[in-house]
Order: structure tokens, then sequence, then C-alpha cells
């Protein structure tokens, strides 16, 4: 048991001899992998590629212990049995050993946090592309699709859902989790026409409760009984449908988007019988329709993205609605400049709102909701040594995560990275919430 | 004589011997930038596809080792274009699927436009255009020394001329038009008679030798193509080499893959 500051690990016998082995499975693969791809010249119609990482983290406050002793070995496999097609797999297998080794993480909650032994964490991606003609392709299976500018935070990166085990803080190439889907591209000149049609639902996955980044509930605790939640089922008509068209008109870097989904997240109906609270969580239709933009002048880049969501539901105190969520529609924005200060320095700022439309009164989220972002990336000794700093600023709660780094790149193959993420704000804010929760981490990764 | 006469002649000999004289410098600068015109404007082909291998080498002798595929061709102005350039890295798997646009105009005021894309972000990232006092990818060479540089952009002098591994040679004086130019000059040494640069000197602000640049050529289907580039930075002891190899002149290459579009897909040879 973990007292004080002190960092005490209760080890867990039978557990450490599987962790032993998963971490020893690891690096088995990853070492013959890495060889047998040295040691074969790989026919020119394959393409292989890896790595295998360890990524530890410590809370820095109380209780003081690790947070996440997690090893990956992803691998990429792109196969061409044709020069119109294209195979592509990516494979990821994930071992954290947090949960057998630091004895308050235990039990059902995380036992897929433990070992990600679901088929679609296995296969974050898999899918074909065929392109019949140069300028036309289309690409069927399990994706990952990227709309959008803004660092940091998402705004028009809307199309596949994301995973919060870590709340903001994973690579978002890592937290997106991929859908089945068809995704047709037409190129013509300088612009792209791509489409979407999505049957596959998933959710956000919010992290699991009594899990590190567990978000508050909106709710108060006690005598609040919440139902299962209310998805989409599996058919034709509730599938997702969307378009983007992108160009580039007089050096301007432009693009619309319209998308039909569901919402990632579920909105909570919440009926009041007396002193009974029914929560009924439901995912609702979504229109959203936006754009980005970005223009280079001199050394510096603007950029920015809009998307307006209609038929969004917020949570509503007026006594006088049914089940305390009101319908109505928001426009989500960025702006943004990038500058390069010098020949080792970048500075990224950017103003992000959240601007509910219509009659707000009575509504618990605030009108217009800011964040300011700072992200500053410098680079020495030839690109080996790579300091950085996001700063990302809530403006209505004054709440604020600051997230320093340094990556060395030890030679070509192997890397390390190290940092600390540092939460301030009130409870009931967005990163304020997870101000206990500071924490220092150190990555490894080794490439191949 | 009537004096009217005594002064026009001595006008006139006067005159003819500025423009005869060793230290007539227009004559001089004007026949520095005639060369730097003929060097720059050296038939080098239409377009281009040839791999490189980077290798970059520390003050400890360590090595980081890159492979690219390089896509280039020459617009001549068309459309108000003066060329595109695409690069891929194929290696270290890190950074592989990396790829690089650079479109390059014909007018000296329209800056360059540049894409990045990173596989790792599954993003096109756009980047600024006046970078080219920036080090390409870790290397010791800025955008500008890998060929960004217009020719307008500096004042030409014939400095000397003398034998350089055994081949007569023009040295030429480039000095930047703008004061606030990461290099104060750079001397050039130009083949006279293929036009071709073996070696370029680096001058910081201070005046102070910076880098330099050493340049092997071969003949590709009886065109020049640069075979070997090393560049020494004296400033961090550091130095990259940069050997070019299978490269293809003229092969036809489609506008199509010049696309920002065609970043994320790559282009498979």
């Amino acid at each position: 048991m973990e007292s004080g500051g002190k960092m005490k690990i209760v080890f867990k016998q039978g557990n450490l001899s599987w962790s032993k082995f998963f971490v020893f499975f690891l690096l088995f693969s990853a070492v013959s992998l890495a060889n047998i791809a040295s040691a074969f010249e790989l026919p020119e119609s394959m393409e292989f590629k890896g790595y295998v990482e360890n990524e530890s983290a410590v809370r820095l406050k109380k209780p003081v212990r690790f947070s996440k002793i997690q090893n990956t070995l992803e691998t990429e496999i792109q196969y061409y049995p044709a020069d119109s097609l294209m195979i592509f797999s990516k494979n990821r297998f994930i071992y954290d050993a947090v949960f057998d080794v630091v004895s308050d993480y235990n039990g059902e909650p995380y036992r897929n946090y433990r070992l990600n032994w679901n088929i679609n964490e296995l296969f974050p991606e898999f899918y074909l592309e065929y392109a019949p003609a140069d300028e036309f392709i289309i690409t069927a299976g399990r994706q990952q699709v990227v709309w959008g500018e803004a660092v940091g935070l998402k705004i028009t990166d809307i199309v596949n859902p994301t995973d919060l085990r870590e709340f903001i803080l994973d690579d978002f190439l890592d937290s997106r989790i991929g859908l089945w889907m068809l995704r047709l591209t037409h190129s013509f000149g300088d612009s792209t026409i791509e489409g979407v049609f999505i049957p596959d639902f998933e959710p956000n996955r919010q992290a699991v409760g009594g899990s590190e980044w567990q978000m508050a509930s909106p709710f108060a605790t006690g005598s609040a009984i919440i139902h299962e939640t209310e998805r989409p089922s599996n058919s034709f008509s509730n599938s997702d449908v969307g378009a983007r068209f992108n160009t580039i008109l007089n050096s301007w870097d432009l693009s619309l988007h319209y998308l039909y989904s569901w919402s990632d997240n579920p909105t909570f109906h919440t009926i009041r019988t007396g002193n009974r609270i029914d929560i009924f969580p439901r995912h609702h239709r979504v229109h959203t329709t936006g754009g980005t933009f970005n223009y280079a002048i001199g050394r510096m880049v603007l950029s920015g993205e809009i998307a307006l969501s209609a038929n969004t539901y917020f949570p509503t105190l007026d006594p006088s609605s049914a089940e305390g969520v009101k319908k109505g529609n928001s426009l989500n924005y960025m702006f943004g400049t990038e500058y390069i200060l010098n020949n080792f320095t970048n500075i990224s700022l950017q103003l992000i709102q959240k601007l509910i439309l219509g009659e707000t009164e009575h509504l618990r989220d605030d009108t217009l909701d800011s964040t300011l972002t700072l992200f500053i990336q410098m680079d020495f000794l030839n690109e080996t040594l790579k300091p950085d700093l996001l700063v990302l600023y809530g403006a209505n709660a004054s709440d604020f995560v600051i997230r320093p780094s340094v990556t060395y790149e030890i030679n070509d193959n192997v890397k390390i990275k190290t940092g600390v993420d540092i939460f301030q704000g009130p409870k009931d804010s967005f990163f304020g919430q997870f101000a206990k929760n500071d924490r220092a981490y150190v990555e490894i990764k080794r490439s191949f | 004589m009537k004096k009217s006469v005594i002064y026009l002649t001595l006008a006139g000999i006067t005159t003819f011997s500025f423009f005869t004289s060793p230290l007539n410098v227009f004559a001089e600068r004007s026949k520095g930038e005639e060369i730097a015109i003929r060097w720059d404007t050296r038939e080098d082909g239409d377009d281009t596809i040839s791999t490189s291998k980077f290798i970059l080498e520390n003050r400890r002798g360590q090595q980081r080792i890159r492979k690219t595929v390089r896509f280039w061709k020459d617009y001549d102005g068309r459309d108000g274009v003066d060329e595109k350039t695409l690069i891929f890295f194929k290696s270290p798997s890190d950074i592989k699927g990396t790829g690089f646009l650079n479109l390059s105009y014909e007018e000296i005021s329209k800056d360059d436009d540049k894409w990045l894309y990173l596989p790792a972000l599954k993003k096109i990232k756009r980047i600024a255009s006046d970078n080219k006092d920036d080090y390409f990818m870790g290397t010791d060479l800025t955008f500008d020394d890998m060929g960004d540089r217009k020719i307008e952009e500096d004042n030409y002098k014939l400095v000397k001329e003398e034998m350089l591994n055994g081949k007569e040679c023009y040295v030429l004086e480039a000095v930047p038009k703008d004061k606030d130019y990461m290099y104060s000059k750079r001397l050039i040494w130009i083949d006279k008679k293929e036009l071709i640069d073996y070696q370029t000197l680096f001058f910081d602000r201070k005046g102070r030798e910076l880098k330099k640049k050493l340049t092997e050529w071969k003949q590709v289907q009886n065109i020049w193509a640069v075979k070997r580039i090393s560049v020494d930075n004296y400033s961090n002891k550091h130095k990259t080499v940069i050997e070019i190899d299978d490269i293809k002149i003229n092969p036809g290459l489609k506008e199509r893959i010049f696309k920002k579009n065609a970043l994320k897909r790559g282009v498979r040879r």
C-alpha cells in the first residue's frame, strides 16, 4: 500500500510472472522482427516497419505511484499485389504492466487497459486501397480520416471518435479510433473531393470508472441511476456519411466539409421523479458543416477552422425542460498562427472558441467557451535534441495544462522522450479536474 | 590644337582606359553576373528522379543515415512557375513516408509554397514560405543551399580565375542583396568550360568562414548531374554527405505527382 509521499510498490506475485512474460514477449518479438526485417530483402511489393516502445509515467502528487507502464509493439505492413492495389495493416499489441504492479489498479474495469485483446484494438487500421485511375482512389476497411488544422484539440477532426483513457494526453494517431468505412477520393488539378460512408458506429471511449483519467461526472452522486446507453443499431440507415472538398487558390489552402453522423458522446436525458433521478444516455444525429484555411506569409503561417454543429443537445437547468436537455446549434472555431522565430524555434498560437447559438438562458455550459494554446518547438544539435512546450489555457475557468517535454534521438532507430504534464484550475473545470494528476513520464522507442 | 579637341581626346583616352583596365570594376561585375546567369541556366534536364543517401556526422563521428527519393521538374516560367520539387524519406523507419513538396515561382517577390506530410500525425502541414535560412531535416544545408535560392537575390562579382582539382575555374563572389541574410557572402568555384560548381565557401555575417561545400559530378545522358555533395560546418563541427545515385534525367514526370494530395499517398517508383 502507498503511504504519504513515498512510492511503495506492492508486487502481486502471480501477475508479476505474467508481466515478466509479456515484457519478454514484446522485446523478443521486436528484436526478432527487427532482425528479420534487416536480414531479408523484402520484395519490392512489400513495405514493413514498426516499433517497440515503453511509456512509463509517475504521479507527482499523492498517492505517488506509477500511473502507466505501457509496453507497445506496433507493426505496419503495406503490400502491393498490383500497381493499383494496396493492402495496409497496422497491428498494435499493448501491455500495461501498471495493472499488475500497482495494487490499486485491480479487477475487471482495467481488463481492457492491461492487455488490448480486443480485435479492433489489435488492428487499429486495416484497409484495401484501389486506384483504378491516377486521380481516383477507393479505400475500404478500418481506417482513420484526419480533417483539420488545430494543434492540441479537435475542431474539424471529427470523423473518428477518440479513446479518452488518457484524457487528451495521448498522441492523436494513437487515441483516434479507426472505423470501418468506405472512402472515395477524386483529385483534379489542385483540388480533391473526398466522400466517406461509415456503417460502423463507435462512440468516444471514456476512461473507465476509478481509472486515472476518469472525467468528472456532471451529476451529483447519490440517487442518480444511470441506465444503459442507447446506441444506434447497426443498419444502413444508421451509417455516417460525409464529404470534403479541398483546393488551393492563389496559395490559399482551403477546404469545406459536411458530415452527418452520430454524436461521439451521448446526451444525458435526465428524468426526475421526486427524489429519484434516472439518466438515459442517448446518442443523437448531428449535422456538421465547416471548413479550414491556411496561408503562408513570409515566416508565418495563418490557419483557421470552423464547424457548425446542428441538432446538438446541451444540459439545461430550465425547470420546464422535461429531460434536462435543450436542442440547439453550436459553432466551434479556431484561428491560429505559426511563426518561425529563428533557425531553431517555431512558435504557434491558437484561439479556440465554442459558441452556443440561440437562446442560452438556463444552460449549464457557458455561451462562449474560449481556450488559448501556445506551442513552442525547438531543435538543437542538427535536430537530435528537441525540447517543446504545449500550454492549453481555458479562459473561462482560468484552468490550464502545461506540457513541457524533451526528445533526444540516440541514433537513427532509438529515441527517448521525457516530460511532465501539470494541471491547474478549479475542480469542476476541464483541466482543473485533474489538478491532482500531475505526472512525469519517460518514453523509449526503438523503431525498425 | 584647340583646347576643346585636347579635352575631348583626354576624355576619350580616359574612358577607353577605364573600360579596358584590370581595375575596371563595372566590366568585372558584369562578367561575374554573366557567368552566374550561364551557370544558373546550364542545361540540367526538364525533370529528374534520383535517390539519395544523406549521411549526417556529428563531432564525435556518430552517423545518422537518411534515404530519400527526389522528384524535380522545371517549368521554365509556365503559369508563373519556376520549378517543383518533391522529396520522400524512405528511411529510417521513424520518418519513412515523410514528404516535402516545394513549388517555386518565377516572380522573385512571390514566396514559394511548401508543405510537409508527417505520417506520425497523418497531416499535411503548411510550412512558412520564408524559411530559406532554415536547415533541411537536420543537415548542414539550408533550403536555399539545396537549390531554392534565385540568382537575382545576390550580386555576383568575378574575383579571380584559378585551378582547382586540375580544372580551370572562375571564382565568383555572391553577396546577398538582403543585408540581414545569414551569409555575408559565398565564394563559388565554377568550371570555366562546363559551368558546374566544385566548391562553395559560406561566410557568416561577421565574415568568418562558416561552411565548405564540395560537389562532385557525373554525366548522365550527356547532362551533368550531381553525384556527391559534402558539407563541413565549422561552427558545430558537423558534416553532411549526400550521395546521389540512380538518377534519371527527363523521365517524363506527370504533373499530378507535384500536387499536395500526392504527399499522403506517396509515389511508388
